[in-house]
């Protein structure tokens, strides 16, 4: 009786224990702000991608008017909440799309970030609900990128915010929002890793080998002719495979430390591979963006800061979290 | 790209600490928040009857974030599926030469190839395809009423609308997509749409002879 209850308490302390630890432990707010840039002008090209059909979709004679939109919903009641919705007319749709450049840009360049990254998501929304009907799968992740942003203190470094901080003021340079925010786009980015990859595997053309083919037999949509193909048919087949093995590895092996680097290179390739073929680029450069919220920070620190003169200051902030210990000491030294 | 100065601006501070019930309380809100995920994204292809339920409780936390788009998404990036060819709408105008198609690389209406505002249109033209096919033609009329009160002026009061397929090319042998003559075209949707004296636009769907006034086996 005691074994079992020793048994559950210490089940109860190590599953708590790695819960606390992957969720809150304190770490470095470095990467989510080269996040934020990225994401920050990922989000900008995609809003200003609209502007040259912003009236020939969503004006009051518009192709997207809301019968359009709402009769591909699987479910129409919803909530699709929009500020595009508010007025169709060119003018106030043109004052509209212009201010949500602006909040876009501000977001990129880290000016005032925590009410820019939320204001930033109302946009990228209200775009995403209004255009649902020519939305693809790089949305979902685009949201998701933007939706995570705001939780994370994306303006400490590398922003507009950093420039304009009085010397005097205190920094966290490691906050457990960074972590959680962080986290977040892990996971979600790992569920839809798991939806690509069983989805896929629910039809025969990927079991065949032959989904790559497929993919690039759409002439007007692909970047580069892959009908050579043809003639080297089990090289087709193995790239078919590979792109599987290349996700469910992505799904197991990103969380392990030594596999980490191997999983995250190779689905980069991965993503690089299928812009070709789909021709969809947004799509891979926004599960790129998402496939860096696993680099550490300490790589963007050491790629994208230069070395200070005299040394930096010891982070007074103590964690656990390898990544700090590495800083400090590279710090010190 | 980074200034030093980023990292020493400031004075840096200890981050702050989460009390356990505040810990315990966001862990709960990151539970559902991952839960919903778990849901609606493994249940936007294929779900079943409880996860559509359950799917549809979610709705009004999911979808006004935008995590179930409630439009299947195609993560999977191919199920070999005609409706995942090619597809455009062609706009015709009666008595004019002059085609306008989109998606088109070349005609600058949709962008190049490989860009957001194309890819949009390549969506768009497929769920009107996936529309066709369910012979969904009450939606695809308020479709081509918008594009109607949108192209046709009194200049132009008429045109045709139509949805078309481009054939994929092949793996085995050649075929006729292959060479991207008009057999590798087939048309999946028409409708002729015009203005009428009310102001109004007018849409009537075109069907072949055979499926208007079907000849029963018996009739001569």
């Amino acid at each position: 009786m005691n074994s079992t209850r020793d048994y559950f308490r210490g089940l109860n302390e190590y599953v708590g224990g790695s819960w606390n630890r992957f969720w809150f432990e304190p770490s470095d707010a470095f990467g989510v702000c080269v996040l934020r840039i990225a994401v920050g002008l990922m989000a900008l090209i995609w809003q200003l991608s609209f502007t040259p059909d912003l009236v020939n979709w969503f004006g009051n004679t518009g192709w997207l008017v809301e019968p359009v939109v709402g009769g591909v919903l699987l479910d129409p009641t919803g909530y699709r909440l929009s500020f595009l919705n508010f007025d169709d007319h060119p003018t106030v749709l043109w004052v509209l799309h212009v201010l949500a450049s602006l909040v876009l840009l501000a977001f990129t360049i880290g000016f005032k970030a925590r009410w820019t990254s939320i204001l930033s998501l109302i946009v990228v929304l209200a775009y995403a609900h209004r255009a649902l009907i020519v939305a693809g799968p790089a949305e979902p992740v685009l949201t998701m990128l933007v939706l995570y942003m705001c939780l994370a203190p994306s303006g400490t470094f590398l922003s507009v915010d950093a420039k304009m901080r009085p010397a005097t003021r205190e920094v966290v340079t490691f906050s457990w929002w960074a972590t959680l925010s962080r986290r977040l786009i892990q996971v979600h980015l790992v569920i839809i890793y798991i939806a690509m990859g069983t989805t896929a595997l629910a039809s025969e053309t990927w079991w065949y080998g032959e989904a790559l083919w497929w993919i690039s037999a759409q002439p007007e949509g692909r970047l580069v002719d892959l009908s050579f193909l043809r003639g080297f048919v089990p090289l087709l087949h193995a790239a078919t495979h590979l792109v599987l093995i290349c996700t469910f590895a992505f799904i197991i092996f990103i969380w392990n430390d030594w596999l980490r680097p191997i999983v995250l290179s190779a689905s980069i390739l991965m993503w690089v591979f299928l812009a070709l073929i789909t021709g969809n680029l947004a799509l891979s450069a926004v599960m790129i963006i998402a496939n860096l919220s696993f680099v550490p920070s300490a790589f963007w620190r050491s790629r994208l800061q230069r070395p200070e003169k005299g040394g930096g200051r010891e982070a007074e902030g103590r964690s656990r979290n390898p990544e700090l210990e590495k800083i400090t000491v590279s710090n010190a030294v | 790209m980074a200034d030093s100065s980023d990292a020493v601006r400031g004075q840096q501070a200890a981050p702050k600490g989460l009390s356990d019930g505040a810990r315990g309380f966001i862990s709960l809100l990151i539970f559902l928040h991952v839960f919903c995920l778990v849901v609606v994204l493994l249940g936007n292809q294929y779900a079943s009857g409880l996860q559509m339920r359950v799917i549809r409780v979610l709705g009004p936390y999911t979808r006004l974030l935008y995590l179930d788009p409630q439009v299947i998404l195609g993560f999977h990036l191919t199920h070999a599926m005609e409706i995942e060819d090619d597809h455009f709408v062609d706009v015709e105008f009666p008595g004019s030469d002059s085609i306008q198609r989109y998606p088109s690389p070349d005609s600058g209406l949709t962008g190049w190839r490989g860009g957001i505002r194309y890819h949009r249109w390549k969506m768009l033209t497929r769920r009107l395809a996936m529309m066709a096919e369910s012979e969904n033609d009450q939606y695809l009329a308020q479709v081509c009423q918008a594009v109607g009160r949108n192209i046709l002026n009194d200049d132009q009061d008429r045109m045709v609308f139509k949805v078309v397929r481009r054939m994929p090319i092949q793996l085995q042998g050649t075929s006729v997509a292959d060479e991207g003559g008009s057999e590798a075209f087939e048309t999946v949707y028409e409708a002729d749409v015009w203005l009428t004296d009310q102001g109004g636009v007018a849409v009537h769907k075109k069907v072949d002879a055979g499926e208007a006034a079907p000849l029963d086996a018996g009739s001569r």
